[in-house]
């Protein structure tokens, strides 16, 4: 793997990246909209 | 309650039988996700070289499901989109609104890790290859899509001319498709569809197959919470609305 190790690790680091944006972003705003709309539900 | 075989879609059309639905489905789709996702990770990294791409063919394990996904996304945005706009379906938009950054963050994953496998096994990054160029444009239509939802102020108008965008848009997916085999291109043509006799040897195949499961898994876990994220702030604002 050592020869083309750079290009295989950039590949999984970029999808990791993308992918785990995503579902951060997703799931923040998910509790987020549950706080809001009843302050007492969704304390993580 | 029974329901009627015809009327399912319109059964889950209420919201609230719907946040029902994906109240139910959030922990396990997550759950599976996760799991098959490590699972997938774990045998691609197994897998033995390929004979011809040797170690570069781990990037595939990445880059066929997202480019999968992204295609698969777009269709879904499509045919939501008919629903909302034909049947009037009121989920409908929702649910390509939310569909959307998640196709396009496929696409985005697709596109780059094409070239981190292009740039060591054809010499570069990029070429103007039917597949590729149709592949940017998808993107692009994903990029447009999302903009346009964001572009105009009234919900009314914004969900139906997105709807019409990403019907009049599909063109561009069975173009992505069939690319490989109408022109003369870099990309090979399919190879895992050719369920007869796949040109793809099982070490390497079923690494890709679970990894297409788990990100089919993420798709609709994303999906339903990204929905239910929308449907709880419209009950938000009309509560904030009522209060005022």
């Amino acid at each position: 793997m050592s020869d083309y190790g750079f290009y295989i690790w950039a590949s999984y680091g970029v999808s990791a990246v993308v992918l785990g944006g995503l579902c951060f972003f997703s799931l923040t705003d998910y509790v987020r909209a549950r706080r809001a709309l009843n302050p007492t539900e969704a304390k993580v | 309650m029974r329901i009627q075989k015809t009327d399912w879609l319109h059964y889950y059309a209420n919201p609230h039988r719907f946040m029902g639905l994906a109240q139910a489905l959030f922990y396990p789709l997550w759950v599976c996700a996760i799991l098959t996702l490590s699972a997938g990770l774990y045998l691609g990294f197994q897998a033995p070289p390929d004979y011809q791409q040797g170690e570069t063919v781990r990037i595939m394990f990445v880059h066929v499901p997202a480019a999968w996904m992204a295609l698969f996304g777009y269709s879904f945005i499509a045919f939501v989109s008919i629903l909302a706009l034909i049947f009037r379906h009121p989920l409908g938009h929702l649910a390509a609104r939310a569909a959307a950054p998640i196709g396009a963050c496929f696409t985005l994953i697709a596109l780059v890790t094409g070239a981190l496998w292009g740039q060591p096994m054809w010499g570069t990054w990029w070429v103007w290859d039917a597949r590729l160029t149709s592949v940017l444009v998808l993107f692009f239509v994903y990029i447009g899509y999302i903009s346009l939802w964001r572009a105009i102020e009234s919900p009314e108008k914004a969900s139906r001319a997105a709807a019409i965008l990403a019907i009049v848009g599909f063109i561009n997916v069975p173009i992505v498709k069939f690319s490989v085999d109408w022109w003369n291109t870099l990309h090979q043509p399919a190879s895992v569809s050719r369920f007869a006799r796949p040109a793809i040897h099982p070490d390497i195949l079923y690494p890709l197959l679970v990894m297409g499961v788990a990100f089919m898994l993420l798709f609709f876990a994303l999906l339903i919470t990204r929905m239910q994220s929308e449907i709880l702030n419209q009950r938000a604002r009309r509560r904030l609305g009522g209060d005022l």
